[in-house]
């Protein structure tokens, strides 16, 4: 068997690699070589996850292809430090006293990349592509405040009768169908952004290539080569060109975690999108200073289908499931990326809203696990009869992970006997949008603006997402309501409302809040945490010899 | 041989034809649309956009519209990259996975031949002992595994190569290495049984008989003999490896055909899988004809009747 | 064909009968004698006959089984004290239980996938290259379809029709596996097909089917060997594939396919993860590639 022994030393060759035999020890010896160019031209380097379906703002989708349309095109609003709304295009805007009426005042300076102004025609006619069926985006019902927007999406008007309408060329003026307190958290959402009349027309679907964009933000397309990177440069004519630093922005398409985090390592990128779980540990040792975990406004949670058996008509065994599982032990054993447990539907970290919890969220484990088994059994299940049902779960996801720790707690508080059955993720997707073979299914849902309503509309008995079949006239109503009425002490007590049904209710398991991981190279400066994840690359500023030495030291 | 090169050209296109048939009825079959994603749109906007790619109209009208547009060699916009064109993402992306692919079929030949009739010749002494424990060890570290092995050992843990993405030749590196070390191991095992095949058979104990030289023996009859496996495994084998590998393309960020294929497959993109698959399988045929002549030309003893 | 030559190529066949009729029921018995002559040959049975056993047996010798997690016991390296000989994963299952029930799996799909395409695409290939003219054509047409074909919407659909389970898992594999086989050994019988032994057979009344089936098949014996040994750890390792579709092995359940493509995202922090199952792969690898060399040889009609 001498051959064996080859295989035997390329093992040990491996782990002769992987214990750092090597010039650097720990692999996290920082490579700070920043893209900077003899000629003082500084390019960031970004690892964007995957490749964006396209880069038209009104049919893009996923936070890879916002992250870039964030840099090329400016809204009328953007968002600021703590993620506070801030003037983008319009410098100024007023409310009247109905709320119905939105009159913003555009910044004068405001140009495309092509010298021309940015003009309220501009939106004028973006907004009304954004929900015109012709363009027919995905998103065009985030525009459902703005009057006549549904009945333009359901081809029952003309998109020009959309309730927007530019008096002169600074001033825009947008009607709503019915007061929406987070009317202008929907206008920093790329769906919103204007887009360049002239070169959508004479280019059609590739207006968005280099040399065919036209954009208004701080940078304009330079370069794109699908799958390898989207680059972008300044834009001169931007409003605010003279305090923007980086020249250039690279965005790579990188899907794997262990990929983008070698190629962070060895100094190819000046910031990663991603931290698999695994390597956090050693990064949380080893470069403390660039890592950094964010809880965003998006939800982990299990869905169950109410519309058949098990689960339909029987809240104590959907209330049981959810209380048998250790959520402290999910977040910190198993995705140790510092995720916020979730014991209710809205995670804590939307602004201005504070959710109803599940009060058995502080119980102590034996109480917690006690209950479920009770609930368990006044549900008609036992250990002669115990459970058996499926959970759905995409491949290749943090579903999987999360539904094998989840049937094997359900397996040792209750005994109830789950199959955890994987689909291909387009699979996936038809079964649990159809919800016929459902029973327990992996659900995550980041909301499209900051506010409660982005999660609370989901679970409406006539929303599209809604996939668990929850359909409570109380919680509805309670909703719907919410939606339409002025910040304040009253909203606040419909959203409560609407909270304490559903967790009452539990159609959904709420597991934890999805928290955003970045690793910021230490001469990457002015980076300020975004819970939304928005960052302009207008705002960062490259400085060689910033930490040269790898170690401590804050931005 | 003219003849019977040309009688094959005419076969293609019917069987690009049953191919591109059979291809629309499976992606249109699979479960999951183009359509579906992240985020779940209204009835209303769902309608929309199936009138917009005419996912509204019966499957027979869709396939007469794509078989029209094919036949102008228009394999439409793709449903995932909304604003490129079939045609636009496998011109860019077949080039990269051609000199990817290429160098690593060099690789693989390079080394692969000379390995394979030494161990041949060699036969149950050390030098085929090594030369087959090499080849084994190829393919016994799956290239999903290598890969990052490699990445971690020349690009994270020592500064020597670039951990991924395009560029120069040191870009080229380690996806060579990861991709023809699985085609070396083919290459030489296939190169050694065939040679110690050829070395006993009949006609070449004739060529000696005349007395031949040792060399010209082994140049002029025992080689191109011995090549047929190896060339056998070569046409399909070439062009799965030079139109991409999607695990290695994954590994290195390296914008080829195979991550295109494989993403538009997991997302529905109809246009650009049809458009691929049939890109693939106008090289599948052009590499087993060249493949079918070689066979005429290398062995004497193969004839077409 | 000259004469002289049928004559030599009769008197070739007339031997061959004549050894079998000697040899007769110990044709079997002579080839074992073969193989169990050659050392490497040997020591691989044993090696592949221990993992073959270890899989079988092996989980029932550690007191932990290959779904149970211990969410503080994550990520342990091998130890003989805490009873986890293999170390456990990211959700502290046991390692060692999960690599021998996971070499079930790969194993049985290693060895029924190949055979499936061993059968049909030595028949296949065979047959093609045999009879030529317009039925090879016809045949390696359909080859360049199913080639060509994806793959993956062929697996999707087979588990929206027919559900999962394995012996789908080892008809999908099977179903692409034989094409290159098929390639291969319709080349080498195009190279045989004139060769003055076959020449003999047909003069002496044989059909087309004993032909290729005692003439044609056996020839092709080594290059066949050694294409179904390189094809069984691809198999092993495609199988992961296919589960990541919906196909064939479900989490909990494992294979070692699966574990090394799992363990690879790992590999800086627990290499255990990744090194163990590889090692089984490639010493079950290196195992069949001996095996075959010495089955090769031993069944090689020419050395007879």
């Amino acid at each position: 068997m001498a051959r064996t022994g080859l295989s035997i030393a390329a093992g040990l060759t491996l782990v002769a690699v992987l214990t750092g035999c090597g010039g650097d020890e720990s692999g996290f010896a920082n490579r700070l070589a920043p893209a900077v160019a003899a000629d003082g031209t500084k390019t960031l380097r970004y690892g964007n996850q995957t490749e964006p379906g396209t880069l038209d703002p009104h049919q893009a989708s996923g936070v890879p292809a916002a992250n870039v349309l964030r840099d090329l095109y400016e809204g009328l609003v953007i968002t600021g430090a703590d993620d506070k709304i801030i003037p983008g295009v319009a410098e100024s805007w007023t409310i009247s006293d109905d709320r119905l009426t939105y009159t913003f005042k555009l910044r004068s300076d405001a140009r495309w990349s092509n010298g021309k102004p940015v003009t309220a025609q501009d939106f004028v006619y973006s907004l009304r592509r954004a929900v015109a069926p012709t363009t027919a985006s995905s998103y065009a019902d985030i525009h459902a405040p703005i009057k006549n927007a549904t009945a333009i999406i359901n081809n029952d008007k003309p998109p020009e009768t959309l309730g927007v309408a530019a008096p002169d060329a600074h001033t825009l003026v947008i009607r709503l169908k019915e007061p929406t307190p987070f009317f202008l958290q929907t206008l920093t959402h790329p769906s919103s952004d204007p887009v360049y009349r002239p070169a959508v027309e004479q280019w059609g679907d590739s207006f968005t290539q280099p040399g065919h964009a036209v954009t208004n933000g701080a940078y304009t397309m330079d370069a794109w080569r699908v799958n390898e990177r989207i680059r972008v440069k300044r834009n001169p004519y931007y409003w605010d060109n003279a305090n923007t630093a980086i020249d250039r922005v690279e965005f790579y398409p990188i899907e794997d975690g262990n990929s983008e985090l070698s190629r962070y390592q060895a100094g190819g990128l000046d910031w990663a999108a991603t931290v698999p779980p695994a390597a956090t540990a050693r990064i949380k040792r080893h470069i403390p200073d660039q890592y950094h975990a964010v809880p965003t406004i998006g939800i982990a949670y299990l869905g169950l289908n109410m519309r058949h058996a098990p689960f339909a008509d029987n809240r104590k065994l959907r209330l049981a499931l959810s209380m048998a599982l250790d959520r402290d032990v999910i977040t910190d054993k198993i995705l140790r990326g510092g995720q916020p447990t979730l014991y209710s539907a809205v995670p804590d970290t939307v602004r201005g809203y504070t959710p109803v919890e599940y009060d058995w969220q502080d119980w102590p484990d034996d109480k917690r696990k006690a209950r479920a088994r009770r609930l368990y059994h006044e549900a008609g299940y036992s250990a002669e009869h115990p459970l058996q049902a499926e959970y759905l779960y995409p491949s290749g996801g943090v579903g999987k992970t999360l539904g094998l720790v989840a049937v094997a707690m359900w397996r040792e508080v209750l005994g109830a006997d789950i199959t955890p059955i994987n689909q291909e993720w387009k699979v996936f997707l038809q079964t649990a949008r159809e919800g016929y073979d459902t029973q327990i299914f992996w659900g995550g849902w980041i909301g499209d603006y900051d506010d409660p309503n982005t999660f609370f509309s989901i679970f409406n008995s006539k929303a599209a997402l809604n996939y668990t079949g929850y359909d409570s006239p109380a919680y509805d109503t309670a909703q719907e309501r919410s939606s339409h009425t002025p910040t304040g002490a009253k909203r606040t007590a419909l959203m409560h409302k609407a909270e304490a049904t559903l967790l009452h209710d539990a159609p959904i398991i709420p597991v934890w809040v999805y928290t955003y991981h970045q690793l910021v190279k230490p001469y990457v400066t002015s980076y300020q945490p975004s819970a939304l994840g928005n960052y302009y690359s207008k705002n960062f500023d490259i400085r060689p010899g910033q930490d040269a030495d790898g170690g401590a030291g804050g931005h | 041989m003219l003849a019977y090169t040309l009688k094959r050209l005419a076969g293609v296109v019917p069987t690009l034809f049953i191919l591109l048939t059979a291809t629309f009825l499976l992606v249109h079959l699979a479960p999951g649309s183009p359509l579906d994603g992240d985020r779940p749109m209204p009835a209303e906007i769902r309608a929309n956009l199936e009138a917009k790619y005419h996912l509204d109209e019966p499957l027979i009208q869709q396939y007469g519209r794509y078989l029209a547009n094919t036949a102008q060699l228009d394999f439409g916009a793709s449903y995932q990259y909304k604003d490129t064109s079939v045609n636009d993402l496998i011109a860019t992306g077949f080039p990269v996975s051609l000199a990817v692919g290429g160098f690593s079929l060099l690789f693989a030949l390079v080394l692969g031949i000379p390995l394979g009739i030494l161990a041949a010749v060699r036969q149950n002494m050390p030098a085929d002992y090594g030369a087959m424990g090499a080849s084994l060890a190829g393919i016994s570290v799956p290239n999903f595994v290598l890969g990052p092995l490699m990445i971690l050992a020349f690009a994270v843990y020592n500064d020597w190569l670039p951990a991924g993405g395009l560029g120069g030749w040191q870009h080229y590196v380690m996806p060579v290495i990861a991709l023809g070390t699985m085609y070396l191991a083919y290459v030489t095992r296939l190169m050694r049984a065939a040679t110690i095949e050829v070395l006993r058979a009949p006609f070449i104990r004739t060529a000696r008989a005349k007395g031949l030289s040792e060399t010209r023996v082994f140049v002029v009859h025992v080689l191109p003999a011995a090549l047929l496996p190896v060339i056998s495994f070569l046409g399909p084998g070439a062009a799965a490896i030079l139109t991409g590998s999607v695990v290695v393309e994954q590994i290195f960020g390296i914008p080829g055909l195979g991550r295109f294929f494989v993403t538009a497959a997991l997302n529905r993109d109809y246009t650009l899988v049809l458009g691929i698959t049939l890109f693939y399988g106008i090289i599948i045929i052009a590499f087993n004809l060249v493949v079918d002549v070689l066979y005429g030309w290398l062995d004497p003893r193969v004839t077409y009747r | 064909m000259s004469r002289a030559v049928t004559k030599q190529a009769g008197g070739w066949r007339k031997q061959q009968a004549l050894d079998r009729a000697a040899a007769g029921n110990s044709l079997g018995r002579d080839a074992w004698r073969r193989l169990s002559a050659n050392r490497a040959a040997m020591t691989s049975l044993g090696v592949l006959v221990s993992i073959t056993l270890a899989v079988i047996i092996g989980p029932w010798l550690t007191s932990y089984d290959y779904f149970s997690q211990d969410y503080d016991a994550i990520w342990q390296a091998p130890s003989l004290a805490t009873g986890h000989w293999f170390g456990t994963d990211q959700v502290g299952r046991d390692l060692f239980a999960r690599t021998l029930t996971g070499g079930r799996i790969s194993l049985m799909v290693g060895i029924v996938t190949t055979l499936v395409s061993l059968v049909i695409g030595v028949t296949y290939g065979a047959v093609a290259g045999f009879i030529g003219g317009k039925t090879d054509s016809l045949m390696m047409r359909a080859v360049d379809i199913l080639y060509s074909l994806p793959f993956m919407f062929f697996v999707i659909l087979l588990v929206v029709f027919f559900g999962r389970n394995l012996f789908l898992l080892f008809a999908a594999i099977g179903a692409v596996s034989w094409l290159d086989m098929a390639r291969i050994v319709r080349g080498q019988t195009l190279a045989i097909k004139s060769q003055p032994y076959i020449e003999a057979a047909r003069m002496a009344g044989a059909g087309t089917a004993r032909i290729i089936a005692r003439h044609v098949v056996p020839n092709l014996a080594g290059i066949v060997v050694v294409y179904v040994t390189l094809t069984i750890p691809q198999v092993i390792l495609f199988e992961s594939f296919l589960s990541y579709l919906g196909l064939g092995v479900q989490p909990p359940a494992t294979s070692w396919g699966a574990l090394i493509n799992d363990g690879t995202g790992e590999m800086s922090v627990a290499p255990w993860l990744v090194l163990i199952p590889s090692i089984f792969l490639a010493v079950t690898l290196f195992c069949f590639n001996f095996i075959g060399d010495g089955l090769r040889d031993a069944l090689d009609p020419k050395d007879r």
